[in-house]
């Protein structure tokens, strides 16, 4: 896949992930796998860019006498999925387009 | 290769970058090599499930470079080297005169094309002259009484100037084809 496409589609399907519930690293990549592939280099780079641009918060709780972080989605991050999804009503459309053999009307 | 190593290890190729972004990079690779682990994988696995050092170092480094962007050749750079390699062959000493003589041909060649309409032109302009000359003829003889021989002139004129309506309309168009043809071949080399 072309690497720019690749680049936001990713960070559309992470805040995807946490948005019904918070995530944590390792559940983020396998629910992303079957769809995408990611790597955890990439993973990392693309939470922090969510959190800096405030797209979701990040807190630190203990699991298994060990420290996990969660990632929680905010308001702007839920914003960027509903903008994803009106653009890609466009792609959609524009796809058909493309995609229209000869004689179909 | 253990966490510990495979951790120690990119702690050291990632020494150029700040100590901060390292060791929150290093604790997140830990945390998912540890959620491996309590899923059932083994530390060696977990560790290179990851990938290797080398793989994620050069991925950080792609990451962290702007993405390529796509260079346009551009139309103009490929005519300038048309005309470098022109102009060396013709630098050489014996290119100046192979440039003359190059410079002849094409010389040659326009007034060759041009010759065309020329001709032409020059033989409807005396089809029109005859044609005048020879009703003003004609008409002399009329007032004098030779009626034959004016009539003949006459119709020689009237016959002149028919053909010299079709001379017109074929030397236009000649002159309009030599025209854009020099247009063409002036706008291809330039």
């Amino acid at each position: 896949m072309d690497a720019q496409l690749k680049r936001g589609l990713l960070d559309v399907c992470v805040l995807a992930t946490i948005k019904n519930e918070d995530s944590y690293g390792y559940k983020i990549i396998k629910d992303i796998k079957p769809y995408i592939e990611m790597s955890e280099s990439t993973l990392y780079t693309i939470l922090k860019r969510l959190e800096n641009a405030n797209m979701l918060t990040v807190r630190t709780a203990e699991h298994d006498g060990r420290l996990r972080k969660y990632y929680h989605i905010t308001k702007a991050g839920l914003g960027r999925i509903e903008d994803f999804k009106d653009e890609w009503k466009e792609v959609m459309s524009i796809y058909q387009f493309v995609n229209k053999e000869k004689g179909d009307e | 290769m253990n966490k510990q190593e495979f951790l120690s290890q990119l702690r050291k190729r990632l020494s150029a970058l700040p100590q901060k972004e390292v060791n929150e990079r290093l604790n997140f690779y830990s945390e998912i090599i540890d959620d491996k682990i309590e899923e059932g994988l083994s530390e060696e696995t977990a560790v290179e499930q990851i990938g290797t050092i080398d793989e994620i170092v050069t991925q950080i480094e792609t990451e962290l470079s702007p993405l390529p962007i796509k260079k346009k050749t551009s139309h103009k750079k490929e005519n300038s080297t048309l005309w470098k390699s022109c102009f060396l062959t013709f630098s050489a000493p014996i290119g100046f005169a192979l440039l003359i003589a190059l410079m002849a041909i094409i010389f040659s060649f326009y007034v060759v094309l041009w010759v065309i309409p020329i001709v032409l032109w020059t033989v409807f302009v005396a089809f029109c002259v005859c044609a005048i000359v020879l009703s003003i003829l004609s008409v002399l003889y009329i007032s004098v009484g030779y009626i034959p021989l004016a009539i003949t002139l006459l119709g020689t004129a009237c016959i002149l100037l028919g053909l010299s309506i079709f001379l017109y309309f074929g030397c236009k168009s000649a002159t309009k084809g030599v025209e854009s043809l020099t247009k063409k071949s002036i706008h291809s080399i330039f």
